[in-house]
């Protein structure tokens, strides 16, 4: 016992004080090997989970370095329940390992013969394995290295790819690093990738994940396929390549509903790549097109569960994930650690606000009385029908008028869920709007007047939740969401992340119908944030005047 | 003799609580019956005594064989002559057998009256004015025991061989104690969120034995353990008095509740305590001498010797007392730790004085953070911790402890008494870094809305509720509010009517009401007749049945009562009826008093064979003549064995 700043707990979690003096080498340390859950102001949650264990003893940590880690820091003495249960789990990594013969063959291997019968008996990983030359070793089937991963952590045994990566035909490029650097961190997660193989890095939105995909370019010169969630994603990365690489335009292809280009670097959509005709997917040949040296994944949390099964067939070429979180909400987090690969890199948001390269926001909650009329209405309405009454009541408009003009001068998003408000929000408002049926170039334009201050206000759907670079937006004003996503929460209060060239602070309004089941959605959502480190202040509409 | 009828006359005379107590003991199903001869029959049925006579330790086995040995002369036996049997069949063992354990003391006065006392108690023996006899099933029973290969009356009296457990060579005695003191505190822990859970809502407890399976599972997710792990935890808590079964339901004692006040190690010593206490005195001195053995199967040779008869039974006993010392970290991997040794050695006090050292210290200071959540760096002072509980509900519980704060949890403190500026103020005394807007946002707001709406039973008598069926009213002083909830769909089975323009009528129970209403988000409070603001519980489906499911044992001693007192009621005839047949069926000569034509009693000491046509035949066993007596005429009937010694 240290008196230090952890508490390790029999539930495997482990407690942080923030204020302790040690807390920031605790933190740095523990990060290693468990998962941060939750990072409210005062005590941050981590969780030792198996992957997190696993992912530490791919990256070299062993159990004994982080007992010692719990050791150091820990206040009270470690459950000996934990300390087992970490040398065992990290016991199970590298225990098999996937390897090629001299004549290319994939091999799972062991010196651990129990267990490699035990996994080799298995009803799904047999099917996996063609021969049995010796007691130590199995024939992997060529087509299933990604299958017999994801088949291993699922039972237990992770195990260690060295069957190397096919190099990619090259493809010379480099960084144009005349005005600006990478940074450190960004550094720092490049380094842990490319030592790592394949992975993940987890970057709060904002801290440049694109740069980072840039500089993992640079580093490994070959051909690259990108692949992102939208094609204003995919536009944003060409034109991101184009200005802080050697790549000229010729040398980036887009491959999207609206383009089919394969290039030496092609960005494409997870849409197209799951698009399919006739029952088959129809683009797969893109995946063959080119000898990829990198698979670049933009927002891994997202990606679509079709293209798990495409990567499977892809494990011979490095992969990169980029991703503010994670935590993925089908929970095939499984499935990230054992086809894209370990996470490499991560850094709690924080974190990185701290270090001023991404700017602090603010968080309210607007609660909005209803007025009895809208009251009744609400009360009279069906289960199916309140949230939306709730979501759109006509008492909001007032509250986001006042809210903007509370901020003169500033960009403003303001974010709805129905069309219908969307229409009523940008009419009273006097500002554009931007649903998923604005056309592209419409959109791209508006994106570009509001970023440039010809617009300060925009009225925007879902369409913008995801990967749209708006940095100088200062002001979000959620009036209705999705359900209760977790995600969508930490997308939105992401546009407004970005680092401010005018200095001023974020602000993120969420507009709550009082007694409503909006605010039960909302509560939820916000909990995201608030163990995001995000606080809250909870204001009354009908009191925001006299609020500064 | 002792026999069923003498039996029932004794179940008549006793206490309704020691009834309750002996049927409780003995565990017998009330099943068919109806009055205190089939209870009688029901506790001197071969199976039954045998169940009762596993039961028992081996001296207590013992006393009972030298009652009936002595009991064959036809005479009762004093205690002294109980204790002279007893020497005289230990003697030639102990001549054979130099190397026998000396255990004079267990057969000292004192210690066979009270073995005999708890014969008595299970109905074994019967006694009077000093004196023990066995009943005759008993004796028959024990009698055969040879044959089933169980210890005759000298094997049962004989000394304890020595050495019964061996020594075990010292393993890790620090990574022991590391994981009895995981084990001692979580389970403190565990047995705290028990009681909490039960103080919320008792737990029903099924006829066949052990909880109801969603029961078991929603005090398994209080306590964060596996379902698997919650008779250990009930058990180790029962046995510490901390809960007790009433009526079918689990639910906290008064100790319990004083228990929750106790620091983690003193909590812990009581549980050590009771697990102790209930430990065979047999064992536990053969442990405390040996404290470096391993209680592996070597405690259940010795637990076999101790209890001759035990079979499955006591193999479940030893398993529950290894499982529960594990669970309390007397001993980790079947050996003593150091606070176990010192728990048989020198006592729950000592020994929680050693895990206190050991234990994570406790903290007076919390965070209350943006998220709504409450964290304790530690194990939170019994005394906050309680405090808390009634204003967050806990989330999470192990070396520290995290509660979330709600405006459904600040409702029910304000119910408890509490407002917005005492919860307020209590927050701000225990946290560490003040109190977060939407904390503040949050308590002042529910604090602020509470009991705006308010629901109580219809009063019985109320000119304006002439509606049939109306069992309970809304009222408000919004009457907006109220037009709300009038039209509210989620509440429109609930059938609100408005009986006046500030009052809503409902055909429903005010609980009922109350959580439909408090479920839609409605600020809502449950009165009194008296318009006192009180706190209800949630019942579980079906729940409003759980209460009034009577406890089986209870509802026996019951209906044997009633039939008993009707049956003395309506007429003597029925209860001399019943005494009748079953002296017939066991065969056993009984002293009847007649009333004769002029008024004067006569006793005839009779074996009787039948009753038919309203007399009683029977054999006179002085004048060793059949008799037929008029059933009409007989006013009293008893036992000839007990009468006999009266004389």
């Amino acid at each position: 016992m240290t008196d230090g700043p952890l508490i390790v707990q029999s539930d495997r979690t482990v407690l942080l004080e923030v204020a302790h003096p040690q807390a920031a080498d605790a933190r740095h340390d523990l990060a290693v090997f468990a998962e941060l859950e939750r990072a409210p102001e005062h005590i941050h949650t981590y969780r030792i989970t198996r992957l997190g264990l696993w992912n530490a003893r791919a990256a070299g940590h062993s159990a004994k370095d982080m007992l010692a880690t719990l050791e150091r820091y820990s206040k009270f003495a470690i459950p000996q329940s934990v300390s087992i249960d970490i040398a065992e789990t990290v016991a199970r990594y590298g225990r098999l390992v996937i390897a090629r013969t001299a004549d290319g063959a994939l091999t799972l291997h062991s010196e651990d013969f129990a267990v490699l019968t035990e996994v080799a008996k298995g009803k799904r990983i047999a099917p996996l394995l063609s021969e049995h030359p010796n007691p130590g070793t199995y024939t992997v089937e060529p087509w299933a290295r990604g299958a017999l991963k994801q088949e291993l952590v699922k039972l237990g045994w992770p195990a260690e790819d060295q069957a190397g990566y096919t190099p990619g035909t090259p493809h010379p490029m480099a960084l144009i690093q005349d005005d600006w650097a990478l940074r450190d961190y960004q550094n720092k997660a490049i380094g842990n990738f490319f030592a790592g193989g394949s992975g993940v890095v987890v970057l709060p939105c904002g801290a440049g994940k694109t740069l980072v995909g840039a500089g993992a370019m640079a580093r490994a010169k070959t051909n690259t396929l990108i692949l992102v969630t939208n094609t204003i994603s995919a536009r944003q990365w060409r034109d991101e390549l184009s200005r802080r690489t050697t790549l000229t335009p010729e040398e980036i292809g887009e491959y999207s509903g609206l383009v089919k280009e394969v290039r030496p670097v092609t960005i494409a959509t997870y849409q197209i790549l799951t698009a399919k005709r006739k029952g088959e997917y129809a683009h797969l040949a893109l995946l063959d097109a080119m000898d990829w040296g990198l698979v670049i994944y933009d927002e891994v949390h997202l990606l679509p569960a079709p293209v798990f099964k495409l990567t499977a067939e892809l494990q011979a070429r490095r992969r990169l994930g980029l991703t503010a979180t994670l935590v993925r909400e089908d929970g095939r987090e499984g499935d990230v650690f054992s086809l894209i690969g370990p996470k490499r890199f991560d850094a709690p948001w924080k974190e990185i606000e701290a270090q001023g390269f991404i700017s602090p926001a603010e968080c309210f909650e607007v609660r909005i009385d209803l007025p009895q009329s809208e009251r009744l209405a609400y009360a009279a309405a069906a289960d199916d029908e309140r949230y939306r009454l709730a979501a759109t009541a006509p008492a909001k408009l007032g509250v986001v008028k006042q809210l903007v003009d509370r901020h003169p001068g500033e960009r403003i998003l303001v974010i709805g869920q129905y069309l219908d408000q969307i229409d009523e929000l940008a009419d009273a408002l006097h500002a554009p709007k931007l649903t998923g049926a604005t056309p592209v170039d419409e959109r791209e334009r508006l994106y570009q007047a509001f970023r440039v201050g010809e617009e300060k206000v925009l009225v925007v759907s879902k369409v913008a939740n995801f990967s749209v670079d708006l940095p100088e937006a200062t002001v979000a004003i959620q009036v209705s969401g999705s359900f209760g996503s977790r995600q969508e929460e930490a997308q939105r209060l992401g546009r407004l992340l970005r680092p401010k060239e005018s200095g001023l602070s974020a602000n993120f309004y969420t507009l709550v119908a009082r007694d409503t089941v909006d605010q039960d959605f909302a509560q939820n959502r916000q909990r995201f944030l608030a163990e995001q480190g995000y606080s809250y202040t909870i204001l009354d509409a009908h009191a925001l005047d006299q609020r500064v | 003799m002792t026999t069923a009828l003498s039996l029932a006359s004794r179940l008549q005379s006793m206490e309704d609580s020691q009834l309750y107590a002996a049927i409780l003991a003995r565990q017998i199903h009330p099943g068919h019956i109806a009055d205190l001869f089939d209870l009688a029959e029901a506790l001197l049925d071969h199976d039954s005594i045998q169940h009762a006579l596993a039961a028992l330790d081996r001296r207590t086995l013992a006393v009972i064989a030298a009652v009936t040995e002595l009991s064959r002369a036809g005479a009762p036996a004093s205690l002294e002559a109980i204790a002279a049997q007893l020497r005289d069949w230990r003697s030639p063992a102990e001549k054979t057998n130099p190397s026998t354990t000396p255990d004079h003391g267990e057969h000292a006065a004192a210690s066979i009256a009270e073995r005999a006392a708890e014969a008595q108690r299970l109905l074994l023996l019967q006694e009077e004015d000093g004196k023990y006899l066995p009943y005759r099933a008993v004796a028959a029973q024990l009698r055969s025991w040879t044959d089933l290969g169980l210890p005759s009356g000298p094997e049962l009296a004989a000394p304890a061989p020595a050495g019964l457990l061996g020594s075990v060579p010292m393993t890790d005695t620090a990574a022991r104690d590391r994981l009895a003191t995981d084990r001692a505190f979580g389970s403190v822990a565990s047995v705290v969120e028990l009681l909490a859970e039960l103080n919320r809502e008792p737990a029903r407890e099924l006829q066949k034995g052990g909880l109801a399976l969603p029961e078991a599972k929603r005090v398994a997710h209080a306590m964060s353990v596996e379902l698997e792990q919650v008779p250990a935890r009930l058990s180790v808590a029962a046995r510490a008095n901390l809960v007790h079964r009433e009526g079918g339901l689990w639910a906290v004692t008064a100790a319990g509740a004083s228990w929750l006040v106790l620091s983690t190690a003193q909590r812990w010593a009581r549980l050590a305590d009771a697990w102790l206490d209930a430990l065979p005195a047999g064992i536990r001195s053969v442990l405390s001498t040996r404290t470096q053995l391993s209680w592996g199967s070597v405690l259940g040779s010795t637990m076999a010797w101790y209890y001759p008869a035990g079979g499955d039974r006591l193999q479940h006993r030893v398993e529950e007392f290894t499982r529960d010392a594990e669970v309390l970290g007397i001993t980790a991997k079947l050996m003593p730790s150091m606070p176990g040794t010192l728990l048989l050695t020198h006592g729950s006090a000592a020994a929680g004085a050693a895990f206190a050292g050991l234990f994570p210290p406790e903290v007076d200071q919390v965070y209350v953070q943006h998220d709504l959540t409450i964290v304790s760096p530690g194990p939170l002072n019994p005394g906050l911790d309680a405090r808390l509980r009634t204003i967050a509900d806990v989330e999470s519980r192990a070396q520290a402890s995290s509660y979330r704060i709600s405006a459904a949890s600040v409702n029910h403190a304000i119910t408890g008494g509490e407002s917005a500026a005492s919860i307020l103020e209590f927050l701000g005394q225990i946290s560490l870094t003040g109190i977060p807007q939407p904390v503040e946002y949050l308590v002042s707001e529910a604090a602020a809305r509470y009991g705006r709406l308010r629901v109580r039973s219809a009063p019985p008598v109320d000119a304006s509720l002439t509606r049939s069926h109306v069992r309970s009213v809304v009222h408000a002083d919004d009457v907006e509010l109220l037009k709300t909830l009038e039209v509210d769909q989620t509440l429109a089975s609930l059938g609100l009517q408005r009986i006046a323009p500030d009052r809503l009528a409902s055909r429903f129970e005010r609980d009922v009401v109350f959580w439909a209403i408090s479920d839609a988000r409605y600020p809502i409070a449950a009165e009194d007749d008296s318009g006192t603001i009180v706190g209800l519980r949630r019942q579980h489906t079906g729940g409003p049945d759980l209460p009034s499911q009577a406890d089986p044992a209870a509802e026996l001693v019951r209906r044997v009562r009633i039939r008993t007192a009707a049956d003395q009621e309506e007429t003597s005839q029925a209860w001399l009826a019943r005494q009748l047949e079953t002296s017939i069926r066991a065969r056993v000569t009984v002293l009847v008093t007649l009333e004769m034509p002029d008024g004067r009693p006569v006793e005839y000491l009779l074996e009787p064979t039948g009753v038919a046509g309203g007399r009683l035949r029977g054999r006179d066993r002085r004048a060793d003549v059949e008799r037929t007596l008029p059933l009409s005429s007989i006013t009293g009937l008893k036992p000839a064995a007990v009468s006999t010694r009266k004389k």
